[in-house]
């Protein structure tokens, strides 16, 4: 009877290591399944950047890196409503656009609205909280341009696409790419292009 | 043992090079087309072991490039995964009546991406 005593107190302290230790094993699964998530965000963020990198900077007129613009909002950010402002004379102009912009959009004073406020103040603005109530909130975000410490336009973001909720880590991330690597694409497409014909073309 | 083949179709340099660095060029022969034309030509040369594939592109859009590759015996048996950035329910049905396999909707979630290419490959 004593015998059967300990046996049954040894194999329940057995039983008691081993959920201790399926317990541990369970919340290391936990930290790895984590930690494999958190790899994959940061993964699939450079690979954006690195992909916005290569198609802005192979962009060799100033057309070119417009389209290259659209498509990194679209197919990066997921939005298939944007519009790109150059500054001339201390106003904004609509020089780019795809999807449906209102044409209260083709001429903005610096410092109106949240486009001319984000070019005002050189920051980035982003939306947060509630769906806009009128066309002139209807900006998502809007990226002012810059080039070295000048601004030179912005981009506005005025619609994600139905299955992009929201602007998650990475889209941030790209927002301050594009505000000064897509102001050097347009500066440097400018350049070359008043430098072309002095170049020497491959065969 | 060769590398299973993937065949990227595009119109988007911007998606090929995200593609391309999401899935890891190492780990995969990769083969790129950027319209649906190019694509069923290199998929009857290269046959590759799975296809992602664009809908709206020049010269032959993807659901057609769809229906083509279904309609060929080198092909017809490829899983085709559509990339989109069309998320309506018309556009993802017209593709699985066109043949596709599965979807993924831009922008892409890499590691949703790779889940699906892992268990269509068999990996």
């Amino acid at each position: 009877m004593g015998d059967e005593t300990a046996n049954v107190d040894a194999l329940r302290a057995e039983i008691s290591a081993l959920t201790h230790a399926l317990a541990d094993e369970r919340r290391l699964v936990t930290k790895l399944r984590h930690d494999l998530e958190d790899l994959d965000r940061h993964t699939s963020m450079l690979a954006s950047l690195y992909a916005a990198a290569y198609r802005l900077h192979g962009a060799y007129s100033r057309s070119d890196v417009y389209a290259a613009i659209h498509e990194i909002i679209a197919n990066i950010i997921g939005s298939e409503e944007n519009g790109i402002f150059d500054l001339r004379e201390g106003r904004l102009s609509l020089v780019s656009s795809v999807g449906k912009i209102s044409r209260r959009f083709d001429d903005i004073e610096v410092g109106a609205g949240v486009i001319g406020e984000a070019v005002a103040t050189g920051r980035t603005w982003v939306r947060r909280g509630a769906e806009p109530t009128n066309d002139e909130e209807n900006v998502v975000a809007c990226i002012p341009l810059r080039f070295d410490r000048n601004v030179r336009g912005a981009i506005a973001i005025f619609r994600l696409l139905p299955q992009k909720p929201a602007f998650d880590e990475g889209d941030f991330e790209l927002f301050d790419f594009l505000s000064t690597r897509a102001a050097c694409a347009l500066e440097c497409a400018c350049a070359l292009n008043a430098r072309a014909p002095t170049l020497l073309p491959t065969p | 043992m060769a590398r299973k083949k993937i065949l990227l179709v595009d119109d988007s340099k911007t998606v090929l090079m995200m593609e391309r660095m999401l899935i890891g060029s190492t780990r995969y022969d990769i083969v790129t087309a950027s319209d649906g034309a190019e694509a069923v030509a290199k998929a009857s040369k290269d046959k590759p072991d799975l296809i992602l594939m664009d809908i709206m592109m020049p010269v032959m859009n993807g659901l057609d490039a769809v229906k083509a590759l279904r309609g060929m015996d080198e092909t017809k048996w490829v899983p085709i995964i559509m990339v989109t950035t069309r998320s309506e329910m018309e556009s993802i049905e017209k593709s699985y009546i066109n043949g596709c396999t599965d979807f993924v909707t831009k922008p892409i979630d890499g590691a949703e991406l790779m889940a699906k290419i892992q268990s269509f490959l068999g990996e």
